[in-house]
């Protein structure tokens, strides 16, 4: 199974509805959503297209970046669309091991023994506290970086481990994706369960580190993964050429999209998302850069969806 | 030479607070820590005396700042109290912050029958970008100012002279402003400056505008097939054109004279609405209490 570990951002949970919808029966995918935004407006039409097309997700309750503090119940905010056994309730644990543990025990719905823990960078997986916690009987699924003695452990207790990897580092600025054609991006989609792995989870092809907002930029870059051979994922980087200012955004989509089409041509690559892109330059039209992060996302949802390697 | 030391400390803190990203989050999320933090670390005790209300203390480190530490918002703020309100007026005029023209942000510019791009050098300030900031306002805009404090006048009486100069007068209880050199009047314009600096709908509305229509295309070309029209408009036009542009550019200029007299610069900046900015007030009402 793929873990894609997304922020609930509006282009994010519109990637998700789009793949949820488009996916066919096939589907290897459970989304990891951490909420960041304090209207759930976008996770309220997202939700029911995950539940109706059978996606399976876990939503993190104690989301660490955005908007949401303490003082707002993600479960109160959502428990009309959050039945039983469609999602799994999931918590980012730092070094908090015994208040964590006490709130999964109190948490007043039913978990049916399905709760997800998340480990972070300040996560001893050796603490006896973090074991304890883990071996809740709540607690199914563990999310870690690569770990073998933890991935022992977690199977000792009879429960699923899944590893994180941050696989996309990104560039400081778009136009620095002139120089970088392209990069690997992973190869678990091939190995982790050789690699005795439940799952594998990453960030896609969106950076790890949560940023806001952010202005026009001076180029554009649209980001497209693909299977270079069947044990190894690449990204592609297609950048505009004009960077000198930040006007005429437009045409550098253009430029990036004109680059972006005839590769997916030349390799004749077919999803949903890249006959979306296909569409945008036949019209010769400006969707906005958060559909095309959209395009993106669930470009390489449905690419890991067909390459799982079961 | 210790006491120094301490109150530029303070001011540069003090300073901090009249950032539209702090009182954004004020709104959004009512996050006072950024003024709370200053409170108690340099005036817990006045809390309880002549300070009640985060709003007090706001007016408070405002004319703190204006003895102590004349720095950019000070200037802006005071520009917009003395020269904008006062001597200007708002009628039929266009205010905007921060104006990207160029490699240049200029700090405030003003569309009404003219086009006035404004550079604010307080006495923080050095003067090593001038040149190249006069040299980007000049491919756009009819006027030129530097604002600064009088004390610097010589200094930028030397500059160019085709700038204007308005000076930042200090009397014994206030902050005056004064223009002592009226700019010279540029009426070039450069077609690519201006098409980086407007958005999309606004040079459709020049082409519109001058042509009577707008040609065939896409929102891949539209840039280049615009540019290359723009380029053709006689430059006088092309200036009354973008001119007018800006001036229906939408803004929140005509509601800077309702904001309280220290909030007038952030009101701008954070381009607040009517409903907005009385949510600030009511958040800066508040009383402290620890």
């Amino acid at each position: 199974m793929y873990y894609p570990y997304l922020r609930g951002r509006q282009f994010e949970l519109i990637a998700l509805r789009e793949y949820a919808e488009c996916k066919g029966d096939n589907n290897n995918i459970i989304p990891i959503i951490e909420p960041v935004k304090k209207t759930f407006n976008s996770m309220k039409l997202a939700l029911p297209k995950l539940i109706d097309n059978s996606v399976k997700f876990a939503m993190i309750l104690n989301p660490k970046v955005g908007e949401i503090d303490s003082s707002i119940d993600i479960y109160e905010e959502l428990k009309e669309l959050l039945l039983l056994d469609i999602w799994i309730p999931a918590f980012i644990v730092e070094d908090d091991y015994i208040t964590l543990k006490h709130k999964i025990e109190g948490l007043g719905f039913e978990t049916n023994n399905q709760v997800m823990i998340i480990c972070s960078e300040q996560t001893d997986t050796n603490n006896e506290n973090f074991k304890l916690l883990i071996s809740l009987d709540a607690v199914s699924y563990v999310v870690s970086d690569d770990n073998r003695s933890l991935k022992s452990f977690v199977h000792s207790l009879g429960k699923i481990i899944i590893r994180l990897d941050d696989k996309f580092k990104g560039a400081k600025r778009n136009s620095d994706y002139l120089t970088m054609r392209e990069e690997k991006f992973t190869e678990e989609h091939y190995y982790f369960s050789e690699d005795n792995y439940e799952g594998f989870s990453d960030y896609t092809p969106i950076i790890s580190s949560f940023i806001e907002g952010g202005g026009a930029p001076y180029a554009v870059a649209i980001h497209l993964t693909y299977l270079k051979t069947p044990e190894e994922v690449w990204i592609r980087h297609f950048t505009s050429v004009s960077n000198s200012d930040r006007a005429n955004i437009q045409g550098k989509f253009a430029q990036a999209l004109t680059k972006a089409v005839a590769f997916l041509d030349e390799q004749d690559i077919h999803t949903n998302a890249s006959e979306e892109l296909r569409v945008y330059y036949r019209d010769s039209k400006y969707p906005g850069l958060g559909m095309s992060k959209k395009i993106s996302i669930k470009h390489h949802l449905e690419l890991v969806n067909n390459s799982v390697n079961r | 030479m210790k006491k120094n030391i301490n109150l530029l400390n303070r001011m540069r803190s003090y300073s901090s607070i009249f950032s539209s990203t702090y009182f954004f989050k004020l709104l959004k999320n009512g996050d006072y820590k950024f003024i709370d933090d200053k409170i108690r670390y340099y005036d817990f005790e006045k809390v309880g005396g002549k300070i009640n209300t985060y709003n007090d203390y706001i007016k408070f480190v405002y004319s703190e700042l204006k003895k102590e530490y004349r720095n950019e918002y000070v200037y802006k703020n005071t520009f917009i109290n003395e020269l904008i309100l006062k001597e200007y007026g708002l009628k039929d005029t266009n205010v905007i912050n921060e104006f990207r023209v160029g490699n240049s942000v200029a700090d405030l510019v003003m569309f009404n029958g003219t086009s006035k791009a404004f550079e604010i050098k307080t006495e923080l300030d050095s003067n090593k970008r001038l040149s190249g900031q006069l040299l980007d306002y000049r491919k756009l805009f009819k006027e030129s100012y530097i604002v600064t404090h009088e004390n610097l006048l010589d200094k930028y009486l030397k500059e160019d002279d085709n700038v204007g100069l308005i000076i930042l007068k200090q009397t014994s209880r206030s902050l005056k402003m004064v223009k002592v050199r009226e700019a010279k009047i540029n009426n070039s314009i450069c077609f690519k400056t201006l098409m980086r600096v407007v958005r999309t709908n606004e040079y459709k509305n020049i082409v519109k505008e001058y042509y009577g229509f707008l040609p065939e295309m896409n929102s891949f070309n539209m840039f280049s097939i615009c540019e290359d029209l723009i380029s053709e408009i006689p430059t006088d036009v092309l200036n009354n054109l973008f001119i007018t542009e800006l001036k229906k550019r939408k803004t929140n200029t005509s509601k800077i004279k309702l904001y309280q007299k220290e909030l007038k610069q952030l009101g701008l900046a954070m381009n607040l609405s009517d409903t907005k900015y009385s949510e600030l007030i009511t958040v800066l009402n508040r009383p402290i209490n620890f």
